[in-house]
C-alpha cells in the first residue's frame, strides 16, 4: 500500500479512533470492577452488548435513546467548535420540552396548528434561553459556563413552577409533576409498528448532516470554525467575532430545544419534571460531542455506543447480581480519558509555547482542544 | 589582532541531535580557541540555536561528546554548563524588573555574612566588574525602564560574575539600535582581549566580519564550512549559508502618484500614560513604499492596528482615496482598499490549527467566486489555494495540511501571498521579515517591490534598519508616538536614523 492512501485512511479514522480508544480503555476499567462483584466481565459484556444491540427491540430502544442525545451532542458541538464552552443543553432542552408540551396542548385552534406553534415557539423559547446567557457574556462579560450552568437549574425549576401550579395534569392517578398529553394526531410516527423508534431518530439523522454541511461547507461555519481556532486570527481577516458568538448560542440553544421537542413528540407526549435531568441526555450529549472532537458523525456513533451502555447496563441489571452503577463508571472512565486527552495535548501546546516563546519563534497558538474538521483538509 | 593562541578551550564533537523525523544537528563537531570570537552563522532552522542549547545543557544530544580544555565533560542543565565556565546571553532577557542591578546581577549566588545578603559587598563587587570589563551601569538602578542595550550589558556582567570563560551571545543585536550594536561589538572585542572566548550566534553578516576570527557556517544541521574573517567576504559566506547566489531586488525608478493613504492627527491615548500616538499625520502614495523605522514599542503596532479598524483611536483623520474610515470595523476597511501583512504571523496572520486552504481564504472568502449566499464553494477556493502556494512557492505537501506544520518562512510567504493577492490599492506590512531565512526575506522584498511598481502604495513597518532602508522610497522615523524625521531615499545614513529612533531632535 503506498503512503497516499495509508495516509487517507488513517486520515479517515483519525476522528474515530480517539472515542473508540477512550472507550475501550473505560471497558478495561468497567471489567475490573465487574471482576471485583465476583462475576465474569467476558460474560457480563456479553449480556451488555445483548441488551443493547442484540436484538431488533433492544437496538431500537437504544436508537431512541441515542437520538436527545445525538442532537444535544451537536447542540454542544457547535458552539465549542467556535470556543464558546456553553454547558446549558439540559436548561435549553427543558425549556424546548417545557413550551411544546405546553402550547401544543393548549393552544387553541385545530391540531395542525398546535403543532406548528408549539415547534416554532418552543424553539424560538430556548434559542432565547440560549441568547440570554450570550447577552450576559457580551455586556457583563459574565462566563458562560457559569451563566449556562445556573440557567439549567433555574430552566428546571421555572417549567417546574409552572407545571406544578398551571398546567398541572390532575386527570391521571400518577403524583408526577406533569403536563396533560398531546393529542394522538400531532405526535411523532414511529418508524417500526409497534416498536418504541419514532421518526425523530430520522431528523437527527438529517440534523447531522445539515450541521456537518453548516460546519464545513458555509461561510458562516468558516468563520465560527475560525473563531474557534483563534480570535485574533477571526478579527484581523475581518469577521466580525460578536455575530459568530451569538449567532452559535442562539443556534445551539435552537438545536438543544428541539432535542426536549422530540422527546415530547415522540417519547413522553407531555413534559414531566426530571425526566430530561435523570436522564442527563444532554451531559452525555456534550460528551459526545468532546469525545468526537465536535465531528458531527462522530457524534452520531459515539452517542449511539453511549446509549448502547445506558441500555446494556440495565439489561445486566436486570439478568445479573451486578449492579446498574457499572454503565455509570464505564460512561465516567470515558468521560476521564477524553479529558485526560484534552489535558494531554493542552499541557503539550503550553509547553511548546513556552519552548518557541524563549526561542524567540513567533507563535501564538490557542489553547483549546483538538477539533477535526472535514473541510479542506 | 587579539593575543589568541591557537590552544582549543572547547570542543564539540560528532554532535546528533533529532526533533522525531527531523534532524537539527547532524554530525555537528565545533571547536573554540582561548580569546577567541567565533561566528556561528546559518539561515533559520540551520541548527545554530540546538548546538548552543546542547553547550548549555538546555537540549540534551542523541550522540557526541564535549570537551573542555580536553578533558571530557557532561553537561545536563544550565547549572552545569555554569560551573564549567559556560555563560549564555539569552536573546530573550531573564529579567526581574522591579529589582536593581546587583540584585538581578547577584541572584542565585548571592554574597552572604553569616546568614543574611550581603547587599553592600555585592553592589561593590557589581561595580568592580564593571569597571573592570568597562561596562559602566549604576549597581543600585532598578532595570524597570531600562533601555534594551543597558538590560543586555546587565546580562553580560551577569554571565561575567558567574566566572564564565566561555560567553555565548544568542542573536544578540537583534533588538538592538545601531549604535547600541557598535558599542555591543566592542563590549565583545573587548571580552576576547581580556582572554574571554566567545560564540556569536547570528545571521547577520556585516556584524560578522566587523567582529568575528572566524565563522562557521552551518546550512539545514550540518556543518558546512569554516573560514577565516580575513580571508573571506560577505559574498562567500552568504553563499555558504544559503548554498545559492541570491540576487539583490531591483528596485525601478517609478514617480509616485497621488496619495492614496493620508492620516492625519492621528491620537491614541491609554489610562494613565503617555499618549501611544500623538498627532501622527502621514501619507503614502501610488507606487511608493513608505517605511516606518522605530525600535519597537514606539507606537508602531498601535499605529497600524488603528489604521486596520483593530483598535479604536481617539481622534484623527484616515483617508483611503478621501474617504474617510476612521474607526470602522476591519471588514469596512478591508473593503475600502487595504490589506495587511500583520506583524505576528501565528496570532495575527494564521490559525496554527486550521489547514493552509482555510488560512488561504481569510479575507477572500466572501468573494463571489468562493461563496454564493453564504455557501462555499469548495472547488474554487481548493483552486486558488493551490495556485497561491504554487505562485509564491510555499513549501507545503498539501492545501489540507495544518498550517502549523508549516516553517515560519513558509507561513509568512502564505500569509504574504494571501494578503497581495487581495489585489487592493494599500498593503500595510509589518515586519514582514522577521525570523524567516534569508531565501524567504529576499522572496518577500521582492514581492513588495513587484506590488509597488504595479501601482500600490505600501506602508512597511520594520524593526530592521537594513530592510527599511533598502526597500523604502520615503522614511518616516517614529519614536515615543510621535513622528521624529521624514527622509527621502539617499538622504539619511543608518546612524542618523539611529538616533532618531532613540529620541535625538530633528537634524
Amino acid at each position: 500500500m503506498n503512503s497516499g492512501t495509508l495516509r487517507k485512511i488513517s486520515h479517515f479514522l483519525a476522528p474515530i479512533s480517539q472515542p473508540f480508544i477512550a472507550i475501550f480503555l473505560a471497558l478495561v476499567v468497567g471489567a475490573i470492577a465487574i471482576v471485583v462483584t465476583g462475576e465474569s466481565p467476558f460474560n457480563i459484556y456479553k449480556i451488555m452488548v445483548k441488551g443493547a444491540f442484540g436484538s431488533e427491540y433492544y437496538l431500537l430502544t437504544t436508537l431512541t435513546r441515542a437520538t436527545p442525545i445525538i442532537i444535544t451532542g451537536l447542540g454542544a458541538a457547535i458552539c465549542w467548535s467556535s470556543n464558546y464552552m456553553g454547558i446549558g443543553g439540559e436548561g435549553q432542552m427543558i425549556m424546548g420540552g417545557f413550551l411544546c408540551a405546553v402550547v401544543g396542548f393548549h393552544f387553541p385552534g385545530p391540531q395542525w396548528l398546535k403543532l406548528t406553534s408549539a415547534v416554532i415557539l418552543s424553539l424560538a423559547g430556548s434559542g432565547l434561553y440560549s441568547l440570554f446567557s450570550a447577552w450576559l457574556l457580551d455586556k457583563f462579560k459574565m462566563s458562560l459556563a457559569i451563566s449556562t450552568l445556573m440557567l439549567n437549574y433555574a430552566g428546571a425549576y421555572i417549567a417546574m413552577h409552572f407545571v406544578q401550579n398551571v398546567f398541572l395534569d390532575t386527570t391521571g392517578d400518577a403524583k408526577l409533576v406533569q403536563t396533560q398529553m398531546i393529542d394522538e394526531s400531532i405526535r411523532l410516527p414511529r418508524i417500526v409498528e409497534g416498536q418504541k423508534l419514532h421518526w425523530g431518530f430520522g431528523i437527527a439523522v438529517l440534523l447531522v448532516i445539515l450541521v456537518w454541511f453548516m460546519m464545513n461547507r458555509t461561510a458562516f461555519g468558516y468563520e465560527s470554525r475560525m473563531s474557534g481556532f483563534n480570535i485574533h486570527f477571526c478579527n484581523y481577516g475581518g469577521i466580525n467575532s460578536k455575530k459568530i458568538m451569538y449567532g452559535m448560542l442562539t443556534l445551539s440553544g435552537i438545536i438543544c430545544g428541539l432535542a426536549g421537542v422530540i422527546e415530547v413528540l415522540g417519547v413522553n407526549y407531555r413534559y414531566t419534571h426530571n425526566t430530561y435531568v435523570s436522564a442527563s441526555y444532554a451531559w452525555i450529549g456534550l460528551n459526545a460531542a468532546l469525545i468526537s472532537g465536535y465531528n458531527p458523525i462522530g457524534i452520531f456513533f459515539t452517542s449511539i455506543i453511549l446509549a448502547g451502555i445506558s441500555t446494556g447496563g440495565a439489561a445486566i441489571a436486570r439478568a445479573t447480581s451486578v449492579p446498574l452503577e457499572i454503565s455509570t463508571i464505564i460512561q465516567g472512565c470515558i468521560t476521564l480519558f477524553i479529558s485526560a486527552r484534552i489535558a494531554i495535548q493542552f499541557r503539550r501546546r503550553s509547553k511548546k509555547l513556552a519552548s518557541s516563546a524563549k526561542d524567540g519563534g513567533s507563535s501564538g497558538e490557542i489553547l483549546i482542544p483538538e477539533t477535526k474538521g472535514e473541510i479542506l483538509r | 589582532m587579539r593575543n589568541q593562541s591557537n590552544d582549543v578551550i572547547l570542543r564539540m564533537e560528532n554532535i546528533v541531535k533529532c526533533y522525531g523525523n527531523l534532524i537539527a544537528n547532524d554530525n555537528v563537531s565545533l571547536h573554540l580557541n582561548r580569546g577567541e570570537i567565533l561566528a556561528v552563522i546559518g539561515e533559520n532552522g540551520a541548527g545554530k540555536t540546538t548546538l548552543m542549547k546542547v553547550l548549555y545543557g538546555l537540549e540534551h544530544p542523541d550522540n557526541g561528546d564535549i570537551y573542555l580544555n580536553e578533558k571530557k565533560i557532561q553537561i545536563h542543565n544550565a547549572a552545569q554548563a555554569i560551573a564549567n565556565g559556560i555563560g549564555m546571553v539569552q536573546q530573550h532577557f531573564m529579567l526581574f524588573d522591579p529589582f536593581t542591578v546587583t540584585e538581578n546581577i547577584v541572584y542565585g549566588k548571592e554574597p552572604k555574612k553569616g546568614l543574611f545578603f550581603d547587599l553592600k559587598s555585592a553592589n561593590q563587587t557589581i561595580s568592580e566588574l564593571s569597571r573592570k570589563f568597562d561596562l559602566p551601569l549604576n549597581p543600585t538602578a532598578k532595570i524597570q525602564g531600562m533601555p534594551v542595550g543597558l538590560r543586555q550589558r546587565v546580562e553580560i556582567l551577569k554571565v561575567l560574575y558567574q566566572n564564565a570563560d566561555i560567553i555565548v551571545f544568542d542573536e544578540p543585536t537583534a533588538v538592538l539600535t545601531p549604535q547600541e550594536v557598535h558599542e555591543l561589538l566592542n563590549t565583545m572585542k573587548r571580552l576576547a582581549e581580556a582572554g574571554k572566548s566567545i560564540i556569536i550566534v547570528t545571521h547577520k553578516l556585516n556584524e560578522v566580519m566587523e567582529v568575528a576570527d572566524r565563522a562557521m557556517v552551518m546550512r539545514l544541521g550540518k556543518h558546512v564550512a569554516d573560514r577565516n574573517i580575513a580571508d573571506t567576504s560577505i559574498e562567500e559566506l552568504s553563499f555558504l549559508m544559503v548554498g545559492r547566489h541570491l540576487i539583490e531586488t531591483e528596485i525601478p525608478k517609478i514617480a509616485p502618484g497621488k496619495d492614496i493613504l493620508r492620516i492625519n492627527n492621528l491620537c491614541l491615548t491609554r489610562e494613565g500614560s503617555v499618549p501611544v500616538l500623538d498627532h501622527i499625520s502621514i501619507h503614502v502614495d501610488a507606487g511608493e513604499i513608505v517605511g516606518i523605522a522605530g525600535v519597537s514599542g514606539n507606537g508602531q503596532s498601535d499605529l497600524v492596528q488603528c489604521i486596520f479598524g483593530l483598535q479604536k483611536a481617539d481622534s484623527g483623520q484616515i483617508l483611503v482615496n478621501g474617504k474617510d474610515v476612521f474607526n470602522r470595523t476591519v471588514k469596512e476597511v478591508r473593503n475600502s482598499g487595504m490589506a495587511m501583512i500583520p506583524e505576528d504571523r501565528f496570532i495575527w496572520g494564521s490559525a496554527a490549527q486550521a489547514s493552509v486552504a482555510e488560512t488561504a481564504i481569510m479575507g477572500h472568502y466572501e468573494k463571489p467566486s468562493f461563496s454564493r449566499k453564504g455557501f462555499l464553494n469548495v472547488r474554487t477556493i481548493r483552486e486558488f489555494a493551490g495556485k497561491l502556494i504554487k505562485e509564491f512557492s510555499v513549501k507545503a505537501d498539501s492545501i489540507a495540511q495544518k498550517t502549523s506544520s508549516l516553517s515560519g518562512g513558509n507561513a509568512q510567504k502564505l500569509i504574504v501571498a494571501r494578503e497581495i493577492r487581495q489585489n487592493t490599492p494599500i498593503l500595510m506590512a509589518c515586519e514582514p521579515t522577521r525570523g524567516i531565512d534569508i531565501g524567504a526575506i529576499q522572496f518577500v522584498h521582492d514581492r513588495l517591490v513587484e506590488k509597488r511598481s504595479e501601482g500600490a502604495a505600501v506602508l512597511l513597518v520594520s524593526s530592521e534598519l537594513s530592510e527599511i532602508l533598502k526597500l523604502s522610497d520615503r522614511i518616516y522615523v517614529i519614536y515615543e508616538g510621535k513622528i521624529n524625521g521624514e527622509f527621502k531615499r539617499g538622504n539619511v545614513s543608518e546612524e542618523e536614523l539611529g538616533l532618531l529612533m532613540v529620541g535625538s531632535k530633528k537634524l
